[in-house]
């Protein structure tokens, strides 16, 4: 299995992930705003990135023509709704940045006018430049999720209470989901390793001062990464074990594996259609597109059940399961699949192997499904009230948020076909020296 | 804006987590010092020179496969002739870059004085992936005097056996832009159609010019790739 099949393998978890998680966010009028606004804009954003991820693989594996322009540009698009999307998940989930109706519409506009001001950049042919802000998204979520993170998790033990460590546990989720690959590079980030600072992420579209706000944020990103980490370690010791620590380990233990492997490579990162060779590229597979394809929809469905944006009861509880289920047979089928592509093993124990992966990942998905039904986690028990204004925002107008993305995704159909007509993409690789 | 609608004012509450966060931001910060003295001063050369663009020379090593057809044509009467290029050049070569086409015949009807028939061949357009609107085509031709007609489809979109320049990228993207093994996959169809001439004797009874022998060969020129970085 290559990468653009695992891209197709994330396209299928993501979409089924928004999709059913949308229909269940809806079902649960119970949720506060700012819970409600996220969980609707989290459960589109994978919706989208689920398109992206399956531009990206029509990206890579066309070949011939040029309509791998069309698929390049709405992978970027739905890119552009992903970054917004975090964005404004970060301004108003775990605790609400946003703390009236002013800052909500100044907020989320200027959120929702980075995406239009991006696909307009693209009509003009700006696409990929500096103007884009490509990457500052990544410095929104540490400073937020980051800062609020370092807040609750380190209260002073008279004011911690499960509520502040949950809240904690959130922030530091969505920086895993949204900075997870980021952190398997640290290594090469502290010894400046060309892997790291050769990061190319556009190729020969971007100019070196993109690439260094692109890479310049993924430097913080990993500053943010091992602080969590050793915050995480020092409460350990501290006897205040936090979920979060199991979580984020593997990322930075990867990533000294990974130095080993991409030091002996010539390729660095990732690329727009670039190619990269041999074990690098098995390496980038089972990590870096691991963590974008899987990993990020098994943290989001964590969040959506574990924190009760997904409101579990007898009417809503087969289609909670059913979502649950089809991630994590699909996460198990293609990781065996993954596995296969390297040692490969006779189709019949494959096929047996695959049945018992799916029996035991069903089995546990039974088991923990229930302790997150069961045991919800409480995001504002004895929490001072101050930190969740109460806002008056109806329910319908949270549901526009989805004609919105409806709306932005017909007119990036729209441009996508402009600049492939008009081979706006090609003659930008020729300008650019392509 | 009231201070309990400033959430800074709560982050920054007490000592404790303003100490905490400001560690948190400092630690930030050296993280993008450090990155920025890296990215423009440590490896500054290197970066920039990454983003330099390298020009490739790319060449085409050229082998072909011929393939003779020859008919006998009645008057007035229309063949078409079909040609399907091997694959194992498709497998072997990077490329099938043109089709030449010779369609010659002669006067054979042993007739005194017969002048030479018309001979014409067109190229048909099929659904063969082929580079069909190329200006320099020559999809159709006719021959009155047994001169030989020759014809020629540029298969290859803008190949023409000539070097070409690349810049940027690599050295793979070039080649496998070159490397499309779907040109010219398919089947080629030539009509051929002949015309007699009468000799001047025609009129005696036993003296006639019916038909006329057409000798196709067709030519699949296909290439080979190389790249190179010339500067």
């Amino acid at each position: 299995m290559d990468e653009e099949n695992l891209l197709f393998i994330g396209a299928i978890l993501s979409i089924a992930l928004g999709g059913l998680s949308l229909r269940l966010v809806r079902k649960n009028v119970n949720l506060p705003w700012n819970e409600a606004m996220a969980a609707h804009i989290l459960c589109l954003m994978f919706i989208t990135k689920g398109i992206q991820n399956a531009a990206f693989g029509y990206v890579n594996s066309e070949s011939t023509g040029d309509i791998w322009q069309f698929w390049a540009q709405i992978a970027v698009s739905m890119d552009y709704i992903f970054e917004s999307s975090i964005i404004a998940i970060a301004l108003l989930y775990p605790v609400p940045m946003l703390r009236n109706m002013k800052q909500v519409k100044v907020g989320l506009g200027l959120v929702v006018g980075l995406a239009l001001f991006r696909l307009v950049l693209d009509v003009v042919g700006l696409n990929f430049s500096v103007f884009g802000l490509a990457g500052v998204f990544v410095f929104v979520v540490v400073l937020v999720w980051g800062t609020v993170y370092i807040k609750f998790r380190l209260m002073p033990a008279e004011e911690s209470n499960p509520s502040t460590q949950n809240i904690a546990l959130v922030a530091g989720l969505f920086t895993t989901l949204v900075l997870g690959h980021v952190w398997m590079w640290w290594p090469g980030f502290i010894l400046q390793s060309e892997y790291f600072y050769f990061l190319d992420p556009f190729g020969v579209f971007s100019s070196t001062v993109a690439n260094y706000i692109w890479v310049a944020g993924y430097a913080v990103g990993i500053a943010a990464g091992l602080t969590i980490l050793i915050v995480e370690i020092h409460q350990a010791i501290k006897g205040n074990v936090n979920t979060l620590l199991y979580i984020i380990s593997p990322y930075f233990v990867l990533g000294i594996i990974g130095f080993l492997i991409y030091s002996q490579g010539g390729a660095s990162g990732f690329g727009v259609r670039a190619g990269s060779e041999g074990a690098v590229q098995l390496w980038a597979t089972f990590t870096t597109s691991m963590h974008f394809t899987i990993i990020r929809p098994l943290i989001a469905m964590y969040i959506l059940l574990r924190f009760s944006l997904i409101e579990i009861n007898d009417e809503t509880k087969p289609l909670a399961k059913t979502m649950s289920i089809v991630l994590i047979v699909v996460a198990t089928s293609a990781i065996l699949e993954l596995i296969q592509s390297i040692i490969p093993i006779n189709q019949m124990i494959s096929a047996a192997l695959l049945g018992i992966i799916i029996a035991l990942g069903l089995g546990w998905e039974e088991k923990s499904f229930q302790t997150l039904v069961a045991n919800p986690g409480q995001l504002r028990e004895n929490i001072d009230n101050r930190w969740f204004p109460e806002l008056d925002i109806s329910r319908r107008n949270i549901g526009r948020i989805e004609i919105a993305c409806l709306i932005y995704s017909l007119v990036s159909l729209l441009i996508a076909y402009y600049v492939w007509e008009f081979d706006v993409i090609l003659e930008l690789q020729m300008q650019r020296g392509g | 804006m009231t201070d309990s609608e400033n959430v800074l004012s709560d982050l920054f509450s007490s000592d404790g987590s303003r100490r905490n966060i400001s560690v948190y931001l400092v630690v930030l910060v050296v993280a993008l010092l450090y990155h920025a003295s890296v990215y423009w001063f440590i490896l500054g050369s290197e970066i920039q020179a990454k983003d330099v663009q390298i020009n490739y020379t790319i060449e085409f090593e050229e082998s072909s496969e011929l393939f003779s057809d020859s008919r006998t044509i009645n008057d007035g009467e229309k063949e078409t002739l079909e040609f399907t290029a091997s694959a194992d050049f498709f497998d072997s070569k990077s490329g099938f870059g043109l089709l030449r086409i010779t369609i010659s015949y002669a006067e054979t009807s042993g007739e005194f004085a017969d002048p030479c028939d018309t001979v014409s061949a067109d190229l048909v357009l099929t659904d063969v992936s082929a580079d069909w609107n190329n200006a320099n085509n020559v999809l159709s031709g006719v021959s009155s005097d047994c001169e030989t007609i020759a014809l020629t489809l540029y298969v290859y979109p803008e190949y023409d056996g000539q070097p070409k320049e690349g810049t940027g990228l690599d050295a793979s993207h070039w080649s496998d832009a070159w490397s499309d093994s779907s040109y010219g996959q398919g089947i080629f169809e030539l009509d051929v159609e002949v015309l007699v001439n009468e000799p001047p004797t025609s009129g005696i009874p036993t003296v006639s010019d019916t038909n006329e022998e057409v000798e196709v060969t067709w030519e699949a020129v296909f290439y080979d790739v190389s790249v190179r970085e010339s500067s």
